[in-house]
């Protein structure tokens, strides 16, 4: 089984909150499935190829953090 | 770009661009096992990205020379020319799924009548169309295709994109994302995502492994940070 997100960062909140493509809700920003508080700065984010970990770039402070996703 | 027989490099000239093949045992620079001569876009600036994509599983090789506005597929051996794609105006994506079975190709024009474009193509050797998506815009617009997001249930497989349209006096904008229904081409998502700038779209998740237990509402997915002295703590995503 599998999900698919379309990931959106808001800089107002710090937030970096995942959107289900196949949602049938009119506003899901209004509730996203899940909310990855504190990231502050986000610039860019790359995930490994079997997608079990993603690499964030912050800007100001600069730094690289590596997030491992597990099930 | 390298694989795990072959090292793929370009090589300039005055008159035209050549991406080569290196062969193992020595990699002799000076003697590629295959080459594949292009004429490079004028004014591109030289650069040593080859803009590859080796699908190991189709057993292809695409080719997407900087600017040029067209998309191709090699023989990964001979570089032999396989297929061109039809000529884009302006430079394009393209993106071949993890499943290596879908192509997309995706164009914009900043030129009046704005107009937007993606294609699906079934990845073969001559691919071909299984959904087409054009859109028009009365003032200036940009778009992105995004990606492609399998349906878990069977259903056919959106494609999202994002489009940014501006006002007439091109003093304000909209970005929404947006998905379609390949096989109906009906709009199936669309929200605004930055009526205030202040939502960016980050990323966008192919496809996620997850035992279908974890896969029941609300969806929280536990993410472990690590630092780089290999200290690792658990910090769980706001379930909402």
């Amino acid at each position: 089984m599998f999900n698919q997100w379309a990931l959106f960062y808001q800089s107002a909140t710090g937030n970096l909150i995942a959107i289900d493509c196949f949602t049938s809700n009119a506003n899901p920003l209004a509730s996203p499935d899940w909310v990855l508080t504190d990231q502050n700065g986000l610039v860019s984010l790359t995930f490994s190829d079997d997608l079990s970990f993603m690499v964030a770039y912050y800007a100001d402070p600069v730094r690289v953090i590596r997030w491992d996703i597990t099930t | 770009m390298t694989t795990l027989d072959a090292v793929y490099y370009v090589r300039f000239s005055d008159q035209n661009t050549t991406l080569c093949r290196l062969a193992g045992p020595d990699y002799d620079p000076s003697h590629p096992a295959a080459t594949f001569a292009y004429k490079p876009t004028n004014g591109h600036i030289r650069t040593s990205f080859p803009n590859l994509w080796e699908g190991q599983r189709t057993d292809v090789l695409l080719h997407m020379p900087m600017a040029a506005g067209v998309a191709e597929i090699l023989d990964p051996l001979t570089l032999k020319l396989l297929w061109t794609s039809p000529q884009m105006p302006t430079p394009l994506l393209a993106l071949v799924e993890p499943q290596e079975d879908i192509l997309v190709l995706s164009t914009w024009s900043p030129d009046p009548p704005h107009f937007m474009s993606m294609v699906g193509y079934q990845l073969a050797v001559p691919p071909t169309v299984m959904w087409q998506w054009n859109a028009t815009s009365e003032t200036y617009a940009g778009f992105s295709f995004v990606g492609v997001a399998r349906s878990p249930f069977g259903a056919a497989p959106l494609a999202c994109g994002s489009i940014r349209v501006w006002n007439k006096a091109q003093t304000d904008s909209q970005a929404s994302f947006f998905c379609l229904d390949s096989s109906t081409q009906v709009v199936s998502l669309n929200f605004t995502t930055s009526p205030n700038n202040n939502v960016v779209l980050a990323s966008f998740i192919v496809c996620f492994s997850l035992p279908s237990s974890t896969l029941r509402p609300p969806l929280t997915l536990p993410f472990r940070r690590c630092s780089t002295n290999g200290h690792c703590f658990i910090n769980r995503p706001q379930a909402t």
